[in-house]
């Protein structure tokens, strides 16, 4: 229970919230590309953070981490080109399945929050400054 | 004397903790809105402070009759106030995060605790004006 344990929660959701950004980046810069693995050429599959609580003290307050990167469950796009080396048989070719909207939405929400704690941040700031300026 | 002084401050000390407590509370709420299955906490402020009067109110005499005088313990003590909150853990739970709501509060806790802040100032003016004469 005290003001520095505020900037550690602040922290922590910090750190979240920059990593989710850089995941959403990492899904937008890669919503063309191929993976290519044991030999074959498989579309690149959007990945997505599931956040869960961290470190509890004692009163039962807790910051947030990442518990773990996971790819998401929607199906590949799917387009007839022919032409392309990577197509099947009957001339479809399979496409990432990132969401590009999706991800810009993702990434707005990531940055307000960041935003937010950085604000809470500045606030609690304010608070330790006027503590210390007590009887002056 | 200087032990006077000491009691003069402790309700004030138990205000500024259980603002910056609040406050833990909130922030960590806005830290976790996005958590899957996390339950919002709050303290009942109010609720708190009643608790921790009572419990410090208690004396070892028995009282048989409401007329019988009460003795008052002088003023209430930080281990007490901190051991009721590790025991009873008074949190609200409610599920979801509304981090608008929770961003209100946030200021709203911060301004008064300044307010807090202005009040022993305020005091610690008193006392020097007493010592002055």
């Amino acid at each position: 229970m005290s003001l520095t344990n505020i900037l550690n929660i602040c922290n922590t959701a910090l750190n979240v919230e920059e990593k989710r950004i850089e995941i959403s980046a990492n899904n937008l810069a890669n919503s063309e590309s191929t993976d290519y693995k044991n030999g074959k050429f498989t579309p690149y599959t959007a990945k997505i953070a599931i956040l869960s609580t961290y470190k509890k003290d004692k009163y039962g307050l807790e910051g947030v981490k990442i518990k773990e990167i996971v790819k998401t469950k929607d199906p590949y796009k799917k387009i007839y080109n022919p032409n392309h080396p990577l197509s099947d048989s009957k001339g479809y070719l399979k496409l990432s399945n990132v969401n590009v909207l999706n991800e810009t939405v993702n990434y707005l929400n990531a940055s307000r929050r960041y935003e937010a704690n950085l604000e809470m941040i500045k606030t609690i700031k304010y608070m330790l400054l006027k503590t210390v300026s007590i009887c002056k | 004397m200087l032990n006077n002084i000491n009691d003069f401050f402790e309700f004030n000390k138990i205000i500024l903790n259980s603002r910056i407590f609040k406050q833990e509370s909130i922030a960590s709420n806005i830290a976790n809105s996005e958590t899957p299955n996390y339950n919002r906490k709050d303290i009942d402020f109010k609720d708190l402070l009643n608790n921790t009067i009572l419990s410090n109110r208690k004396n070892d005499l028995t009282i048989t009759c409401n007329s019988h005088i009460k003795k008052k313990n002088k003023y209430f003590n930080i281990n007490n106030y901190i051991k009721i909150l590790e025991k009873k853990n008074k949190f609200k739970k409610n599920k979801s995060v509304n981090i608008n709501e929770e961003k209100i509060k946030f200021l709203k806790n911060s301004l008064e605790y300044e307010i807090d802040i202005a009040l022993i100032n305020n005091k610690i003016k008193n006392i020097y004006l007493a010592i002055q004469g």
